[in-house]
Order: structure tokens, then C-alpha cells, then sequence
């Protein structure tokens, strides 16, 4: 798995890249993700539960993300809920996407399509 | 009764699921549906926040689905597979429905009516499409299955269409009458439960999946 070229799966959907940002700091449930997601844009992407599986089962075929075994505690949370997180790969992925997108924006700066920072 | 409405919501939320592939309702249906539930308990303010919520689940239901259903097509070749069944089914539906069904229909007309009907079309239908699907399934237990419920849509969008024709008068067969259909639709279905108990029956149900 280490072999592969991470650049190979570039560009990500939207839905993708935002799934991977979700889970770079934690391992969350489908509607985990959803709410992450929701709360870091201010609700303007919001993921229906056809997107959001749909694409997180392209993830776990590429390997980017995985299942997680932990449960939360019963008391805290529904168990029957699938816990995922990151892959090394997937996480490589997602800092190259960012990378990619970096370099957008910089152009954009350049062009002062956008403000300086 | 804002429980009700969201537990109703989520049944059928729930059913609306079979729009997708099984094998994928199978792995993420429940927490697809565990995910709709709470989307529906976020939602205070009865009926209109509820349409709202329906609104965009029916558009990503109706986007996912037509993905992941295209997506399924074309693994291992089963768009070629599945094309080549509808066709052989359209050609052999609209073989026996224009074709047969009316030269019966002009040398039976002195029998009872729909008895005659349902035999000569048991008969012939029958043997129409029994030859083709036989032949080309024979051995082929996921095709057969397949050819089986592309003949089943084939036939009901027909009838409809023929019955909505009908209907509304705007197209008024010479040939065919309303008994011809429903003679050729009862023996579709009993030729194609016929057809699909033959192929099950020959695979036996221990029988691995041929790969296609």
C-alpha cells in the first residue's frame, strides 16, 4: 500500500475531501461526519446519507479510510453505528489534494481574484 | 403526532431504499436510515421543516441511487449483459404481442373467448420466449434471473402504455383488444415463474455464482 502514488486519485470530489478533513482529527460515524462537515462550513455543504455512504464506499475500496473496531460507550452512543477513520494513505491523499488546492488558490491570489491574506 | 410524522418519515424513508442496489442496502441501508432518523429529530417545526428535509433527501436519494445502480452496470460487464437481456426481451415481447397475438386472434374467434386466449398464448409465448431465454441461461443462473425481471418491466411499461392509449382514446388498436393483453400478460407470468423456477432448479441453491 505504500507504493501508491496518492497523486493518482487526484482531484477528489468535494464530498471526498470534505469526508477525509472530517475524519484528520478523529474517527466518527456517518452522521459524525455529516455534522463535521455541516459545522466547519457553516452548513453550506450539506452530505444526504446517499452521497455520504455512496462515497464512503468508494473510500473503503481505495483503502483511504478504514472501519474502526472501538466502540463508544453504549450510555454515549448507538452502538450499531460504524465507527471510521483515516488511513495512512487516505491521509496522504488528503494532504495532497490540499497541496493541489493550495496551488489553486495561489494562482487565484496571483491574479488577485482573491484578497492577500 | 411530530413523532409520528418522523416515524413515518423514517418507514418510509426506510422502503424508499430499495432504490438502491442490494448488495449496497444491504452493507449501509440501516445506518443510512439511522442517519435520516436523526437528521428528522433535528428538525422541530412539524410538517414544514419535515418537507423541507424530504426535499433534499428524495434529491440525494434519486442522485446516489442512479450512481451507484450505473456503477453496478458497468462492473464486470454486466451493462453488455444487461442490454443484450433487455433487448432479446423487448424484441421477443413485441414478437409475440404484434406478431402472434394477432394471427390468433383471427382464427380463434369462434372459441370461448378468454380460455382460447390464455392457451394459445400460454402455448406460443411460450415457446417464443422460452427458446430464447432457455437457450441463452440455460446455465447461467444470475442472467436467467435478470431476463426473468426485464421481461416483467418490459411487460407492465407495455400494458401500461397500452392501457393508458386505451384510455384516453387517443390510439385505438385494430387487432389487439384489451383480453389479448391480459391473456399475454398471465402467460408471461406464468412462462417466466415457469422459466425462473427451470433455472433455479437446474443451478440448485448451493450452487456457487457463475462469474459472468
Amino acid at each position: 500500500m505504500a507504493g501508491r502514488d496518492p497523486e493518482k486519485l487526484l482531484p477528489l470530489t468535494p464530498s471526498v475531501f470534505h469526508i477525509l478533513l472530517a475524519l484528520a482529527d478523529a474517527e466518527r460515524h456517518g452522521y459524525g461526519i455529516i455534522k463535521e462537515v455541516e459545522a466547519r462550513t457553516d452548513g453550506r455543504v450539506r452530505l444526504g446519507p446517499g452521497t455520504l455512504y455512496g462515497s464512503i464506499k468508494r473510500m473503503l475500496d481505495e483503502r483511504l479510510i478504514e472501519e474502526s473496531d472501538a466502540r463508544p460507550d453504549p450510555a454515549l452512543d448507538d452502538e450499531r453505528r460504524r465507527y471510521y477513520r483515516l488511513t495512512d494513505f487516505g491521509r496522504r491523499v488528503a494532504a495532497a489534494e490540499a497541496e493541489r488546492l493550495s496551488g489553486l488558490v495561489a494562482v487565484a491570489r496571483a491574479k488577485q481574484l482573491l484578497a492577500r491574506a | 403526532m411530530a413523532g409520528d410524522m418522523r416515524t413515518c418519515s423514517t418507514r418510509l424513508y426506510a422502503l424508499l431504499l430499495a432504490a438502491y442496489p442490494s448488495e449496497f442496502r444491504r452493507e449501509y441501508g440501516r445506518e443510512m436510515t439511522l442517519v435520516f432518523a436523526a437528521r428528522c429529530r433535528e428538525r422541530a417545526g412539524g410538517a414544514a421543516a419535515l418537507a423541507g428535509l424530504w426535499r433534499e433527501a428524495l434529491a440525494d436519494l434519486l442522485r446516489a441511487a442512479a450512481r451507484e445502480r450505473l456503477e453496478g452496470l458497468m462492473k464486470d460487464g454486466r451493462l453488455m449483459m444487461t442490454l443484450r437481456t433487455v433487448a432479446l426481451a423487448a424484441l421477443a415481447y413485441a414478437f409475440t404481442l404484434f406478431v402472434v397475438a394477432p394471427l390468433f386472434v383471427g382464427n380463434i374467434g369462434r372459441l370461448p373467448a378468454f380460455a382460447c386466449y390464455l392457451l394459445d398464448a400460454l402455448i406460443f409465448t411460450g415457446l417464443v420466449f422460452n427458446f430464447f431465454f432457455l437457450a441463452l441461461t440455460l446455465t447461467r443462473r444470475r442472467e436467467g434471473v435478470r431476463a426473468v425481471r426485464a421481461s416483467l418491466w418490459i411487460t407492465t411499461v407495455v400494458v401500461a402504455v397500452l392501457t393508458a392509449a386505451m384510455m384516453l382514446d387517443t390510439w385505438q388498436p385494430a387487432e389487439i383488444n384489451l383480453w389479448v393483453v391480459a391473456a399475454q400478460v398471465l402467460s408471461l407470468l406464468v412462462w417466466h415463474t415457469a422459466h425462473l423456477w427451470w433455472v433455479l432448479r437446474r443451478e440448485g441453491p448451493a450452487a456457487p455464482t457463475p462469474a459472468p
